[in-house]
């Protein structure tokens, strides 16, 4: 009885710890730590005269076996924390954002297009750099999916997935 | 106790239930149900050469802390939902728009459209039947999206039939 109890006790603390909410930092990790993923650190890229991402590091994942460990972690993730998403099931971007130090977020993307590879990114901006990701174009089609800050003549394409049939 | 095990079972079994999927009928009866929602039936909605069909569409027009209200419920509705039922859709914290499908048998899905326009308070949902065709067509749709609007298109050309137009 004693042991069924405790059983039930650690069942009870396993499922509702699962309700908790990663950081943007956790998620990226874990998808670090899988198996063949490569990671490497990008240079900044700017977005607007205003506006950068920093400490920008990038993992890529070409297995497709990984795909459910990008779905996951995007189903961890608080809905309220998506700064903007497109997907088709052929193609997927998704930014995630979190208040980090005073003025600054943490800020995490997501990538990946059917077959891989699963890109993740995650690195720093301020205020305006949000508004700059909010407010980006996005155009998705059955093969396509272009995410990019404007309206300008130099448009900074960030993001850009092409399927390959 | 006694007590406090049936306890901790009931909180195991409504933890457990809580982790289960929500069905898109389940999300569209949620979403219409809440107040101010207005339901009205649709018919058939065209997507290039395929159809929803028996499609009935909820819709409320708030303004306001409303709109905060509504956008939250929404939310709340939609992370029930698995993510890898999307079939086409797109989100920036102020308009969203996402086409889930699920089979149904027979060789149908169950078709549901979410829009929400935090800008202008209009808030509805759209639930259909569709075949394999007509899911393939939804996918294939064309998305834009920026700062100003949403439109989900069956095609790049101007003046193509829109599944969803979301302005400001």
């Amino acid at each position: 009885m004693k042991k069924l109890f405790l059983t039930l006790v650690a069942i009870v603390a396993t499922t509702l710890s699962g309700f908790a909410q990663i950081s943007l930092q956790d998620a990226y990790q874990g998808l670090v730590n899988l198996p063949g993923s490569t990671e490497k650190t990008v240079k900044d890229v700017q977005l607007n005269a205003d506006a950068a991402i920093t400490n920008l590091h990038a993992t890529t994942v070409k297995s497709p076996r990984y795909v459910q460990d990008f779905i996951y972690t995007y189903e961890s993730l608080p809905v309220t924390n998506v700064l903007i998403s497109a997907g088709n099931q052929n193609e997927m971007a998704c930014a995630f954002t979190e208040p980090s130090e005073s003025d600054t977020y943490n800020v995490l993307f997501l990538v990946g297009e059917k077959g891989g590879p699963y890109v993740a990114a995650y690195g720093q901006t301020n205020a305006a750099g949000l508004e700059a990701i909010r407010d980006c174009e996005v155009a998705l089609d059955g093969d396509n999916l272009v995410m990019a800050v404007g309206p300008q003549i130099d448009m900074v394409e960030f993001i850009e997935i092409a399927v390959v049939e | 106790m006694k007590k406090l095990f049936l306890t901790l079972i009931a909180i195991a079994a409504t933890s457990f239930a809580s982790l289960a999927d929500t069905s898109l009928e389940q999300a569209y009866k949620a979403i219409s149900s809440m107040k101010g929602m207005t339901e009205r039936s649709v018919g058939t909605a065209n997507v290039g050469d395929a159809e929803i069909g028996a499609m009935k569409t909820s819709a409320v027009s708030v303004s306001g802390d409303a709109v905060i209200d509504y956008r939250k419920s929404v939310i709340y509705e939609l992370e029930n939902l698995p993510i890898r039922n999307i079939v086409i859709g797109a989100n920036n914290q102020r308009e969203m728009a996402s086409v889930y499908a699920e089979p149904a048998g027979q060789g149908l899905y169950n078709v549901l459209i979410v829009t929400a326009n935090c800008l202008d308070g209009n808030f509805s949902a759209s639930l259909g039947k569709t075949d394999a065709a007509g899911v393939k067509a939804i996918r294939n749709c064309n998305l834009e999206m920026d700062s100003a609007g949403l439109v989900v298109s069956t095609s790049e050309a101007p003046g193509a039939p829109a599944l969803i137009t979301m302005t400001f």
